[in-house]
């Protein structure tokens, strides 16, 4: 199992991560490694399997679309690096 | 005798007995952490004022004979990666290095709800994606019994804390063995419920399709006290699972006479010490002595768990942490010339390497041209897996297994992450198959560390899975403590 330090770089950036050029070489190889491990999936048969995503038998559960005020703008803003007037501040995105 | 060395249901009994308060427990146990924390950091956050507070008030109530909660003064310890309210959560990442939640999770509510008393929050794995609690940004923890060694993890902290006697009890979250590998590495008791049976609403989601909570304790009676009080149907988790709760403790001390027990003959092909196979096999020993029927059985899928874990969790992993962006909470790069250089700077400096690793692993196997032969295939191995756990409860009650196939190691000596995940890998396959699991002491090795053994039962069958527990550690009678 082969992967390019361009594939590494793809990902990165799918990532939304910056990647040094040392750490590159040492995700190549690690990520090699783990998929060749991965390799042995191959050997069973799944053409008429199933996938499983979720273990319980239950699906769809709804509740009611309700809103509530259980917690207040200035508790949802306490952790924000940074906020103004009640608003988060990011980074202008608009010319 | 020290308070703090007393388990759960012995700090009860006194407590309603009068014969001792929360605040002279909870004294003890902040004691033993000023004492023991210098040595091994199991802990990131110390809640000493607080917790001393709140055991004061349950001594009121208690005093006053007003209503109180059923763990009314037991002080616990709680894996950073679980939210409470007001006091710092982690999950040990320079990510969340200063986040205060402004909301308790559900276990929280449920443990608040029954006065328990806040001690401290427990070191752990970044985002729980370890087995050693090297991973965190904030330190390692070492292992009470060794303090060259690991303490496991990714509940690491959690573990440690409960072994230390720092704790009553504690709480993880165990995605592919992180309760039950470092109970094992530390000699305590720990439990993965059935997926679905405790709501993961407010913990930090690593793979949200493999996730629980559960208890680490001192005895399996008390994980199972624990059981009763943090789980249930929860409307804000969508898998919590729609059902009657049974009451754990049920049938839990009746013998075990004509237990079917199998033991999976993949397990014991693995590379394994001396030290495992000689405890495990005492172990199955004292099962047959208390007249449980003992086979060998197959898992023909066994070899194939990790690699599907490692897919699914990483996949699972590149979607949950992609919320981290440096906006809403945490941390936040100083520099930046626009909105995509700071989501980039923000995650590269905030994440450490294995989370990274994890996500762009996930980002790969979910990739167009890779879907379908990484991420697809592993969900169709899942299936596999799960059935072969079902066919098994069609003959068997539990499956037995040891915990690890290794005692604790040494800190610095898995060098490289394959080397690392296989520390993992009997434990991963319950996770993958939604089963349920525990961890309980049944030994020593050579060098005096701990040993483990693991009982498997069926989704949904605790009180099997507890009653088995249970009579082993009785006939075991494991009581070694760590010289810390």
């Amino acid at each position: 199992m082969r992967i390019s330090i361009e594939e590494v770089e793809k990902m990165a950036s799918l990532s939304m991560l910056y990647v040094s050029d040392d750490d590159k070489k040492m995700l190549q190889s690690s990520l090699e490694s783990i998929l060749s491990h991965a390799q042995r999936l191959n050997e069973l048969d799944t053409e008429n399997v199933e996938p499983t995503t979720y273990i319980l038998k239950q699906q769809n559960v709804y509740r009611e679309d309700e809103t509530t005020d259980k917690l207040s703008r200035e508790e949802l803003l306490r952790n924000a690096p940074e906020q103004e007037d009640g608003y988060f501040i990011v980074p202008q995105v608009v010319e | 005798m020290k308070l703090n060395e007393l388990n759960l249901t012995q700090a009860l009994t006194l407590l309603d007995k009068k014969e001792i308060t929360s605040a002279e427990l909870t004294e003890d146990c902040l004691k033993k952490i000023e004492m023991a924390e210098p040595k091994i950091h199991a802990l990131v956050t110390i809640a000493g004022e607080n917790a001393m507070e709140q055991a004061k008030a349950v001594d009121k109530k208690r005093a006053a004979g007003k209503k109180i909660g059923r763990l009314a003064g037991i002080p616990g310890i709680i894996k950073d990666g679980i939210c409470t309210r007001d006091v710092r959560s982690t999950a040990s990442s320079k990510m969340l290095y200063n986040y205060v939640p402004v909301y308790d999770a559900h276990v929280i509510e449920k443990l608040k709800a029954e006065d328990y008393v806040l001690v401290a929050k427990a070191n752990m794995d970044e985002f729980a994606m370890g087995s050693s609690t090297e991973n965190s940004h904030f330190g390692v923890t070492r292992n009470p019994w060794d303090m060259e060694r690991v303490p496991g993890g990714s509940s690491g902290g959690s573990a440690a804390a409960v072994a230390a006697d720092e704790t009553i009890f504690a709480l993880g979250s165990d995605t592919g063995g992180s309760v039950r590998q470092p109970a094992g590495f530390c000699g305590v008791v720990g439990v993965k419920p059935t997926y679905g049976t405790v709501s993961r609403y407010g913990l930090m989601a690593f793979a949200s399709s493999l996730d629980q909570i559960g208890p680490l304790t001192k005895t399996v009676e008390d994980s199972a006290f624990l059981m009763n009080v943090i789980s249930g149907r929860d409307e804000r988790d969508s898998t919590s699972a729609i059902m009657r709760y049974p009451d754990y403790e049920k049938d839990m001390r009746k013998d075990i006479k004509g237990m079917k027990v199998g033991v999976p003959k993949e397990y014991m092909e693995q590379e394994m010490s001396n030290d495992v196979r000689r405890v495990f096999e005492d172990s199955v020993k004292l099962f047959k002595d208390m007249g449980a029927t003992v086979e060998t059985t197959s898992l023909p899928t066994f070899d194939y768990a990790l690699s599907a874990y490692y897919i699914i969790s990483s996949a699972e992993v590149s979607s949950n942490l992609a919320r981290f962006d440096g906006i809403r909470y945490g941390y936040r790069t100083k520099e930046y010339a626009d909105l995509k250089e700071m989501y980039k700077k923000t995650r590269s400096e905030g994440f450490g390497d294995e989370v990274k690793r994890r996500i762009m692993l996930g980002n790969y196997v979910l990739s167009s041209g890779y879907y379908d032969a990484y991420y697809l295939k592993a969900l169709k191995v899942r299936t596999l897996i799960k059935n072969d756990f079902e066919e098994q409860f069609k003959k068997f009650d539990i499956l037995l297994s040891p915990v690890t196939p290794t005692p604790a190691f040494k800190i610095g000596e898995k060098s490289t992450p394959m080397e690392m995940y296989v520390s993992d890998l009997f434990t991963v396959p319950v996770n993958i198959a939604g089963m349920s699991a525990i961890s309980v002491p049944a030994g020593l090795s050579a060098d005096g560390l701990p040993l483990g053994i693991q009982v498997i039962t069926n989704a949904f069958w605790e009180n099997t899975m507890f009653r088995a527990a249970y009579n082993f550690e009785q006939s075991a009678g494991f009581a070694a403590k760590p010289a810390l």
